[in-house]
């Protein structure tokens, strides 16, 4: 007696491809089994895990010019949050989501600070965790990518150069845009400038009224502010006074925002390398500042 | 018409910080400048970060023109965070790169004759357009002759065949790649060539969609590259006569033939050439082409076989036969066989001693007997690596032979032929007496080495084909 076999025809194996999946960022079609999104180069594995998920993640960006502290904030962001269940916690979800507090605490640990983002979107570090708090049941599934600075000024003065920039903040929730407080504290303005075009690039991304970014929550953050210790004190007193065109423009134009000060190094020295030039190198780290931020933009979403 | 330059580094001004560009020449639309600074690599993306690396890229741009860089790690970045990747670009209109006959390493070669790429320590804050003058022949022989003594024929051939049927390829070679990037330019016809963007030292990105590209030695990078179903990876390294790439056809075919017979400048291809062309009618064209210079190699040995070599009014005596490059046995960096050794018993005592072991240590005994000029001292040898490769049961050394035959034969002349041809029948009766003591695992050998004879000795009817 023969035994009936089921054999699956191997051209069955090309029908897969007919069906595209959508980048979870830009929504457009891909094929299954690509490892990139082939419109804005973003991970296709945040696709796959939002697909096996009941609840979709939601994103957040960390924004801001480049140099000014966004990959060492990040990454210090996600090391707390996975060691200290008590306030907020954070687990990853898929071995990528540890590459960016691996890399930055690596660097750290080693006295430096991590090496420059790339501006090409293939080699940008995506985080996606799932962030738990004592005061909701609920968690809250979050999107996060380390973006370059030179990236996002990019599209902002030639849109849709990036088409993963623009399509991730259409559909952030919230966002935080870092500034670099030593350089205003020294009295230079560009750091001013330079927040006031994200903002205004923000503004005119998403104009509606309700759904816009006018009433989505945006943290605005000073970074490095271990240089300049008065701005822990009155984060918004210090805006006022030290970038006074980003305080009123976010006073005009955005209804949830909030100016914090974060710092991550305690004391940072200058280093001169062979062949690398001068170097700001931390000299210890003292992170202070750094959950605050991200905890009322978390606090914002779940509202 | 001025060629246009830009440069794109990481630099603080008054715009922006970082990876931008840093200042360009007037006359560059926005469109290319824009284009230019999509391309534009940034930090850690040359393949290998030494001080002095080099890329060279080349892509086309919207208005028409094309881009022709050069990328270099140059100190360090202002930010303090890793080396300053620093691209000079320039802005090249087709009529120029033309001039250059679409060779964009020969704009390279003009812009750095005219200091145009030397390296400053400071980014310039001011670019002028630059008039390049001079230009370039449609095919680079002593380039061609450099890496084919490197590379050989055959991978050539291949690394040809791959670009054209590849929408983008990876080339993994242990020459440097600019130089096989050039090679595989030269042998591409010049009308054809500006279809083919290529980065010789930048990582893939899908930013930068170059059609050729230089792998690193990073493994993860390989791997990563290798799941991509658009990419096509070759390692020169592995091909070989033996696998699937031992009989290169279409326009990659002819460039087996070219190369192997010192015939490359065929490889610019006619000046009639229609584009766009698909590689289907380039395969076609270079099949025809290979049947004409067959043809054509073989009308030059007749002519010499009929006595009018001498004859300083002859057209046989005054035809163009270039001289056989130097280049060594395909896949191998020495022939793996044996050497002819002494006389065969059967001869011992019909030749002077002289000859009877000079071809012990390898070269033709021909060599010994007359000066030579250092082209015929090269010919010779190089026909006696592909004699004895050939005898050794390499097809492809066997092809070469039909074609290089005929060749030496109008160039020497019949009477220095006739004493290296004594050495190869010597040699082919050992190979035949080994056969006939011990059949087992020599058959083959005796079969390639009774090709060869009938090349050697088959008389005009088998010249050239």
């Amino acid at each position: 007696m023969n035994k009936g076999v089921a054999v699956p025809l191997e051209s069955y194996r090309l029908a897969e491809y007919a069906n595209q999946l959508p980048c979870y960022i830009c929504q457009r079609g891909n094929t299954y089994d690509a490892e990139l999104c082939r419109h804005c180069f973003a991970p296709m594995a945040l696709a796959h895990q939002a697909n096996s998920q009941k609840i979709l993640p939601k994103m957040i960006a960390a924004i801001g010019s480049s140099g000014v502290g966004k990959t060492v904030y990040l990454g210090m962001l996600l090391d707390m949050l996975s060691r200290q269940p008590d306030r907020m916690h954070a687990v990853a979800r898929g071995a990528f989501s540890i590459t960016l507090q691996q890399t930055t605490l690596g660097s750290l640990s080693r006295c430096e600070f991590p090496a420059k983002t790339p501006s090409e979107p293939d080699r940008w570090n995506w985080v996606h965790c799932q962030v738990r708090t004592p005061q909701h049941r609920q968690p809250l599934e979050l999107i996060m990518p380390d973006m370059a600075g030179e990236a996002l000024f990019e599209e902002i003065e030639h849109p849709h150069t990036y088409q993963v920039i623009r399509s991730l903040l259409e559909k952030c929730t919230g966002v935080m845009v870092l500034i670099d407080a030593a350089t205003l504290h020294g009295g230079v303005l560009d750091q001013d400038y330079a927040s006031m075009k994200i903002l205004s690039y923000l503004s005119e991304l998403a104009e509606d009224p309700k759904k816009g970014w006018r009433n989505r929550p945006i943290a605005l953050v000073f970074s490095k502010a271990d240089q300049c210790e008065h701005c822990f004190d009155d984060p918004m007193g210090y805006a006022q006074k030290h970038a006074p065109g980003l305080w009123q423009y976010c006073h005009q134009r955005f209804n949830c925002y909030q100016f914090f000060a974060a710092g991550v190094a305690g004391s940072c020295a200058v280093k001169s390398a062979p062949g690398r030039g001068t170097m700001r190198v931390p000299l210890r780290i003292e992170p202070r500042g750094i959950i605050e931020p991200f905890e009322w933009l978390v606090n914002q979403i779940k509202q | 018409m001025s060629i246009g330059q830009a440069v794109f580094t990481s630099t603080k001004t008054g715009r922006a910080q970082g990876y931008q560009i840093a200042c360009h020449s007037e006359g560059i639309s926005s469109e290319d400048l824009q284009e230019l600074s999509v391309w534009g690599p940034s930090h850690d993306s040359l393949l290998h970060a030494d001080r002095g690396a080099a890329s060279y890229n080349f892509f086309p741009l919207p208005s028409g023109a094309y881009c022709v860089s050069r990328t270099t790690a140059q100190g360090a970045e202002y930010s303090g965070r890793g080396q300053l990747i620093y691209t000079h670009n320039f802005v090249v209109p087709a009529d120029d790169l033309a001039r250059f006959a679409n060779n964009q390493f020969a704009v390279l070669r003009a812009a750095t004759a005219t200091g145009l790429l030397q390296h400053d320590e400071q980014i310039p804050t001011r670019l002028d357009p630059v008039q390049l003058s001079g230009r370039a022949l449609p095919v680079d022989q002593m380039l061609l002759t450099q890496v084919v003594s490197k590379l050989g024929p055959l991978r050539i051939a291949t690394l040809v065949q791959a670009a054209l049927q590849s929408e983008s390829l990876a080339v993994l070679s242990e020459c440097k790649s600019e130089l096989v990037f050039q090679a595989l330019v030269n042998c591409l016809p010049v009308r054809v060539r500006p279809k083919y963007s290529f980065s010789t030292g930048l990582r893939c990105s899908p930013r930068r969609p170059f059609k050729l590209l230089s792998l690193g030695d990073d493994q993860a990078e390989r791997r990563r590259l290798g799941r991509q179903s658009s990419m096509a990876i070759i390692d020169l390294a592995q091909v070989n006569t033996s696998g699937p790439f031992a009989h290169p056809e279409g326009w990659a075919g002819l460039v087996a033939f070219a190369l192997a017979a010192g015939k490359s400048s065929v490889l610019a291809g006619p000046e009639s050439l229609s584009l766009p062309t698909t590689t289907a009618e380039l395969d076609e064209l270079g099949n025809e082409l290979k049947l004409e210079l067959a043809g054509a190699t073989y009308r030059t040995s007749r002519s010499a076989s009929k006595g009018d070599y001498t004859n300083p009014h002859s057209d046989s005596a005054n035809a163009h036969v270039e001289p056989a490059p130097t280049f060594s046995p395909v896949g191998s960096s020495a022939p793996t066989v044996q050497r002819g050794d002494a006389a065969h018993a059967t001869f011992a005592g019909t030749q002077a001693s002289s000859l009877a072991t000079s071809h012990v240590t390898g070269p033709s005994a021909s060599l010994h007997t007359r000066a030579q000029s250092p082209e015929v001292v090269e010919m010779l040898e190089h026909l006696d690596d592909m004699v004895y490769t050939a005898m050794s049961g390499d097809t492809s050394a066997l092809a070469e032979v039909e074609v290089l035959w005929p060749l030496v034969l109008d160039e020497l002349g019949p009477e220095l032929v006739d004493e290296s041809r004594e050495q190869y029948l010597r040699f082919a009766l050992t190979v035949w007496t080994e056969f006939l003591n011990q059949p087992e695992g020599t058959t083959a050998l005796a079969a390639a080495a009774l090709d060869v004879l009938l090349v050697l000795f088959g008389g005009e009817e088998h010249a050239g084909h």
